[in-house]
């Protein structure tokens, strides 16, 4: 326990003691403070002159206090706009709830493969206590704990969580980053993850010594883990666990696809079954430059050199690389790098492989420029992109 | 700081940062030792500073001691034990909170009755209205507190 806790909790008492016209005993204070200053307390808790000092300053505060509230309504967003507001985005929710279900329904009468789609355009963070709070990549914020203790900042697209907190004990923070975004996150370790688009990262506030550092992961990201021989780092992804003590990877791991990909850059990781501890005996090695596929049916490793990394790591740039990619694994590139759905009705161009990288372009340019290489008809309709 | 304008405009200053910024916060109990700790950052901020030091008399060392996380933890718990007391004659009829006051000031029941010239069965009485009206409300304080804390094992 904090002792501004204690403190707030011995005051309480202290106080209803006093009140009671009952002695306070003075042990009790010198739990928390020690014997000089428990004398002191006693002492100005009962001078009459601190008292009524007390209260010439309450007096003199009171006859303000009207203006100075004033004073301070004039440099706060207005309340009665806010209220307003909230009633009207109440009404919108419902309303907007409506339509969505309804929209909903019929979407899915007609269409069977409909699949998960991140439905919220904001970044998400969910906080120890359940708690939701959305992040404005245009502003900046601090997120504040029980005690008061400032536990992370945000700057426009990063959250950085502070190491020198006296949490004691796990709490976890959720981040869900929708299509269309990405963020980055400055773990207390230290630990950089940058997350690409519809992605999740559940980790603690801030990891406690003499325990595993873990993370849970759906989506895609790349870390760049801090060194700590005594402390590994393991991903917990769909199936598997990527255990690591310092090095830098890219995980691609969204339940949607075929499977995740596991890609080092630099140093080494083991990669493991999640239904199994980790041991020698059962773990995968990973040397820089290869990359492990898991496959989501057959649930097995396949190994692959890779001359080249930067293909996996451009999402960090704002790029969509593919390579030798069947179309139908493209569309739900794209459709988390711009939020939008993409319903294909051609199944021929479905398992066409394309090879390609798109930078700044709109997704309408990206379209032209699949158009150009083969015949495709698409209509686009608000955020729902049909190919004939 | 010993003035009243000057920490006025630090308190305003802090609050509405802190308004508009929007802060999340777990609990009550967490923006009070927010502010807390805000206000007193903020103070140092003007303590420290050149113009105020050519002013003041405080030295160094004053400045270190004041400075001290012991010195802080000590002036909240005064200012938190006065706080209480004073919202909660505050709550009372105004017959209540006059002998509730005196009898804080310390004097007995007999005292008061000379000072407000009443018998001093009606300070009695009075007495017992306001120790039960503050009750419940003091019971609660400490409820809550405790709940507070209790709580952050959960999380």
């Amino acid at each position: 326990m904090r002792k501004i806790e204690n403190i707030y909790i011995l005051a309480a008492k202290v106080a209803k003691s006093i009140l009671k016209n009952k002695k306070v005993n003075p042990d009790k204070i010198t739990e928390l403070f020690d014997e000089k200053e428990a004398v002191e307390i006693l002492n100005r808790l009962d001078t009459i002159e601190e008292k009524t000092n007390r209260q010439l300053k309450l007096k003199s505060l009171k006859k303000t206090k009207n203006s100075d509230w004033k004073k301070i309504h004039q440099q706060v967003v207005p309340a009665k706009k806010t209220i307003r507001l909230a009633l009207f985005y109440k009404v919108a929710a419902v309303f907007v709830g409506v339509l969505g279900l309804s929209y909903f329904l019929t979407f899915y009468s007609n269409n069977n493969t409909l699949h998960n789609i991140a439905t919220n355009d904001a970044i998400v963070l969910k906080l120890g206590n359940g708690k939701t709070q959305i992040i404005h990549t245009d502003g900046s914020s601090v997120i504040v704990n029980n005690s008061g203790t400032v536990v992370s900042k945000q700057i426009g697209t990063s959250l950085e969580y502070v190491s020198a907190n006296n949490v004691e004990t796990l709490i976890y923070n959720e981040l869900t980053v929708p299509f269309g975004k990405t963020f980055q996150v400055l773990l207390s370790d230290s630990t950089m993850v940058h997350l690409n688009s519809g992605t999740t990262l559940k980790y603690p506030v801030k990891f406690l010594k003499g325990k595993e550092r873990l993370v849970y992961l759906t989506g895609e990201a790349y870390f760049k883990v801090s060194k700590d021989k005594h402390h590994p780092f393991t991903v917990v992804s769909k199936d598997i666990n990527i255990r690591v003590l310092g090095t830098e990877f890219n995980v691609c791991s969204y339940p949607e696809d075929f499977g995740s990909k596991t890609v080092l850059v630099e140093g080494s990781v083991s990669l493991y079954k999640n239904n199994q501890d980790y041991s020698k005996e059962n773990e995968t090695l990973l040397v820089p430059n290869q990359k492990a596929v898991w496959s989501f049916n057959n649930k097995e490793f396949i190994i692959k050199d890779i001359p080249d990394t930067s293909m996996y790591t451009a999402w960090m740039e704002g790029k969509v690389v593919f390579k030798h990619t069947y179309f139908k694994n493209i569309i739900k590139k794209l459709e988390r790098h711009y939020n939008v759905k993409i319903q294909n009705n051609n199944s021929e161009l479905a398992h066409k492989k394309f090879t390609g990288y798109f930078d700044n372009e709109t997704i309408e340019q990206v379209l032209k420029a699949f158009c150009k290489n083969y015949k495709i008809e698409y209509t686009i309709k608000n955020n729902l992109i049909t190919i004939n | 700081m010993n003035d009243i304008e000057l920490s006025k405009d630090l308190v305003q200053d802090v609050f509405v940062k802190v308004w508009n910024n929007k802060t999340p916060f777990e609990s009550e109990l967490a923006i009070k030792t927010y502010l807390y700790r805000s206000v007193r950052n903020k103070c140092f901020d003007v303590l420290k500073s050149k113009d105020f030091k050519s002013k003041s008399k405080l030295t160094d060392y004053d400045l270190s001691v004041i400075e001290s996380e012991s010195f802080y933890e000590k002036e909240i718990f005064i200012e938190e034990v006065s706080r209480i007391i004073d919202t909660a004659v505050n709550t009372l009829p105004k017959k209540c909170a006059v002998i509730i006051k005196l009898s804080l000031k310390g004097l007995c029941n007999t005292q008061i009755s000379e000072e407000l010239s009443v018998s001093i069965s009606t300070v009695k009485a009075q007495k017992r209205i306001a120790y039960q009206k503050l009750r419940p409300l003091l019971k609660q304080s400490v409820l809550s507190l405790c709940f507070c804390v209790f709580n952050r094992f959960f999380y």
